[in-house]
């Protein structure tokens, strides 16, 4: 990867794109006063294409779906394009958001205009400058894979023998974008632009710097619920290595010169801890499942799902019960910081730049032209790295101790600092008529308000998370009661990968198999049937169910389940083919549709989000739930709290279904429908609805 | 105290009782090597000593002195194990990539043919948040491949 430094040296032409109040602009960087930072794209003399991509690279191959939008529309070699993380401003603001984040599976929707613009715009301006130079009519040229070439003479010349030049014009207002089969890179797999880093060690994460007199710091927390009373640091501060034992935020930190100097001072400090008003895991499933009876919100009534469901004979009650979720990326919270005379340096695996800006503004009192914030590569997101508490952490150990920080967490610790999926409880009743149709539904919710938890205070009204994928739901059924009970316990909660949807697709999707069940449907005839015109739905559930061979039915001693979830703008049906073997679960495989709309720019990073969501909500499905004693998460590491392995993953097969209408959203929509899909799975085998999760039990 | 890397000597003051992992990547700033749970239990640490796969994590300086030690870095970036890698598209976010390369290769050295089973058997320690693990298999087949 470039330095922001070999970045200025750049020559060439240089565009960079301004957010407005209607969008977006593209403008030239000599356009602005000042030298100023804010290049999106280069074009080099030496012909090479450099993007600055404001959003974070996690895993999820936004690097080089970023880039091959610029590519694209410039037409140019791939090989010639590299990338690098911008820096945290706001010129750099993902203008549909108003904030420098990377969530919501938005990124490739929100850039994919923007990004694809600032290419065209680039190419029309090199096109202008050569028919200028050669004294050749525009339409005589052509700029081809990184040559401006004479249609009439084959005469041609590298884009960056005319950047210069082409930095001299105006931009043009409405570059003319390609028309889609002009593509020659988007919908193409092209390889990661990551990947040689990747392979070979060197790709950068949070704790990969190194500074000058740097110290290292941990923090060990309180329960949640509770904090620390005091502490005793005489024993810690013998440890040789120790530098510093201090209060920072809820915690108390411990630095010193070297990782294991602080970790091994960590274990002597004595703690005095307060009551918590969070306790273990009983008394919160207990507290979780009284809610039920309380009144909630409204989200939505269509009908009355009451006097239908009194009515009628065949009908069902289900409660449900759901875990507290943890991220569980592999890369801890890390993150490594300086603040000096000249200002303040952030080396930060972050999907919100702005937040870490926010913090770094608050705690060093600096301006924002003085705080440089470095993206690093994310080991693992999910949602997790939206919240920058870690970096406010290392910024208030960086002040007080005046010493360049590399703060890390352990694993432990990780889980120690929640923000978690929350746990949630549901009442669901629901009714089928004499045709075996579900006339009814009614979904009551007890679940902490994951926006108020982001945002920081309380807020009124029906969190949408929480009824997220239901109150919207496309199923056509004519009476509908969607209620929302907040959960207050004290349990920091987050977004979680495809946060409300992860418990809300569960619970309608397994529902809807019961609803089937009672009515005497077939799972896959009853959604198409409920989905009435919604097409694209249907494709992928047809899809899936061609694919999967539904219809024959599963193999000997297997069960086929299938579930179907829209989120982030995308359609996703899955099937699952299961078996159950002395009480242990055995998925073969896995057959997924996806349709994410008309564009698919790199559709092997389609199936690899998909294989990713598939891997990790089966792992939640099967494993995952925090327990709680006395506050504090008791399974704190991959022994107590595992993830998937290698062994239990299936075999998974992606089929990529085009539609036109919405570009759906990729990162996060692959995980809601596969635990549904397992439970109605093996809800075929045991006849039993599985409505507590983990599978194997907390 | 000496410490051979990579087939390269260096000269190290540490305790020995210092964890190999914090060795390479702090001191020798060898940073390709990574940490997920410290407790020998995610394998993202991984090196080799004298060809054996070991969790770097809990493995102290003090007993691989003057013992060949590989890391990711220090495998070719050439080698079959690595070509696979890409040719497959293995890495995602790729924090446990260098883990499940340096293991995959140790596998390879010892049995150039694995079978699935076996290919499973030797990766299952490693673990992998962002679920790369069919691609892993299939790389690993890939790798065997090209070694011919
Ligand atoms: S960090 Fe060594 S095995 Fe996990
Ligand atoms: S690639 Fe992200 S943990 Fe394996």
């Amino acid at each position: 990867m470039m330095t922001r430094r070999d970045f200025f040296k750049l020559g060439g032409l240089s565009l960079l794109v301004v957010a407005t109040p209607k969008g977006f602009d593209i403008v030239k960087a000599s356009d602005l006063k000042r030298h100023s930072p804010r290049l999106w794209i280069n074009l080099s003399e030496e012909n090479y294409l450099t993007v600055l991509v404001n959003k974070s690279e996690m895993g999820q191959g936004v690097y080089t779906g970023i880039a091959q939008l610029v590519a694209e529309e410039l037409d140019f070699p791939w090989e010639r394009v590299r990338v690098m993380p911008a820096p945290a401003g706001k010129a750099y603001i993902d203008p549909y958001m108003g904030s420098q984040l990377t969530g919501g599976s938005t990124s490739i929707r929100h850039m994919f205009e923007i990004m694809r613009s600032a290419g065209a715009a680039m190419r029309e301006m090199l096109i202008e400058a050569t028919s200028r130079l050669w004294k050749v009519p525009k339409n005589r040229l052509k700029a081809e894979l990184g040559y401006v070439i004479d249609t009439k003479t084959g005469k041609k010349v590298p884009y960056g023998k005319v950047s210069s030049l082409a930095m001299k014009l105006p931009v043009p207002l409405y570059p003319k974008l390609k028309d889609p089969e002009e593509f020659r890179y988007i919908g193409r797999s092209l390889p990661r632009i990551d990947l040689d880093e990747k392979v070979n060690g060197e790709a950068r994460f949070g704790l990969d710097q190194f500074f000058e007199k740097q110290i290292y710091a941990v923090i060990e927390r309180p329960p949640f619920g509770g904090r620390i009373v005091s502490y005793d640091p005489s024993e810690t501060r013998k440890v040789k290595g120790i530098t510093h034992v201090f209060r920072v935020g809820k915690g108390v930190a411990v630095c010193g010169d070297s990782p294991e100097a602080v970790l091994e001072g960590r274990k002597k400090l004595k703690i005095k801890y307060s009551k918590t008003s969070v306790g273990s895991t009983e008394g919160l499933k207990e507290h979780c499942l009284q809610l039920l009876h309380k009144r909630g919100l409204v989200a939505r009534r269509d009908g009355d799902p009451r006097e239908e469901y009194d009515k009628s004979e065949k009908r069902i009650e289900l409660t449900y019960l759901l875990p507290y979720l943890y991220h569980a990326c592999m890369e801890p919270m890390a993150c490594t910081v300086k603040i000096d005379k000249e200002g303040c340096t952030i080396y930060a695996p972050t999907q919100s730049q702005t937040s870490v800006l926010r913090h770094a503004r608050h705690i060093t009192g600096l301006p924002e032209s003085r705080i440089r914030v470095i993206t690093t590569y994310l080991g693992g997101g999910f949602g997790r790295k939206s919240n920058s508490e870690f970096v406010a952490e290392a910024l208030k150990i960086a002040r007080k101790t005046g010493r360049p920080v590399k703060l890390f967490y352990t694993r432990e610790d990780d889980i120690q600092s929640g923000w978690f999926r929350p746990m949630c409880s549901a009442l669901l009743r629901g009714s089928v008529d004499e045709s075996g149709v579900p006339s009814s539904l009614y979904f009551k919710i007890a679940v902490p308000a994951v926006f108020e938890w982001a945002i920081g205070k309380e807020r009124r009204g029906v969190d949408s998370a929480a009824v997220s994928g239901v109150a919207n739901t496309f199923y056509e059924i004519p009476n509908i009661h969607v209620e929302f009970v907040k959960s207050k316990v004290k349990i920091p909660v987050w977004f979680w990968r495809s946060v409300g949807h992860t418990h809300n697709a569960y619970i309608m999707e397994t529902f809807l198999d019961q609803l089937a069940h009672l009515g005497g449907k077939d799972p896959v005839d009853l959604r198409l049937e409920l989905l009435g015109m919604h097409i694209r739905a249907q494709g992928v559930i047809e899809k899936v169910a061609e694919a999967s061979g539904w219809h024959r039915g599963p193999k000997e001693g297997q069960a086929l389940g299938m579930a179907y979830h829209y989120s982030f703008g995308t359609h996703v049906a899955q099937v699952a083919e299961v078996s159950l073997i002395d009480g242990k679960v055995k998925v073969h495989r896995v057959v997924c549709a996806v349709d994410l709309g008309p564009f698919v720019v790199n559709p092997d990073l389609v199936v690899q989000q998909m294989e990713s969501g598939i891997i990790m909500g089966l792992s939640a499905f099967l494993y995952e739930g925090v327990k709680f004693k006395d506050g504090f998460a008791v399974n704190n590491n991959f022994d107590t709290y595992p993830i998937l392995r290698m062994e239990e993953t299936p075999e998974i097969e992606v089929h990529i279904v085009r539609s036109e209408g919405e570009m759906g959203g990729i990162g996060e929509p692959g995980l809601p429908p596969i635990a549904p899909a397992m439970a109605n799975a093996l809800f075929r085998i045991t006849g039993k609805p599985i409505t507590e999760l983990p599978y194997y039990g907390l | 105290m000496e410490l051979r890397v990579n087939g390269r000597l260096y000269k190290i003051e540490v305790d020995p009782d210092t964890h190999l992992l914090w060795v390479l990547r702090e001191h020798l700033r060898l940073t390709g090597t990574k940490f997920g749970c410290l407790k020998a239990i995610c394998g993202s640490c991984t090196v080799l000593v004298e060809g054996e796969p070991v969790r770097s994590c809990s493995v102290q300086v003090g007993e691989v002195f003057g013992r060949e030690i590989t890391t990711v870095e220090g495998i070719p970036k050439d080698h079959p194990v690595k070509r696979a890698w890409k040719e497959v598209g293995v890495p995602q976010c790729g924090y446990c990539q260098s883990g499940q390369i340096v293991q995959a290769y140790a596998l390879l050295s010892k049995n150039p043919r694995p079978t699935r089973e076996e290919i499973v058997r030797a990766m299952k320690g490693n673990l992998c948040r962002c679920g790369t693990y069919p691609r892993i298999i299939r790389a690993v087949m890939r790798a065997s491949e090209m070694m011919g």
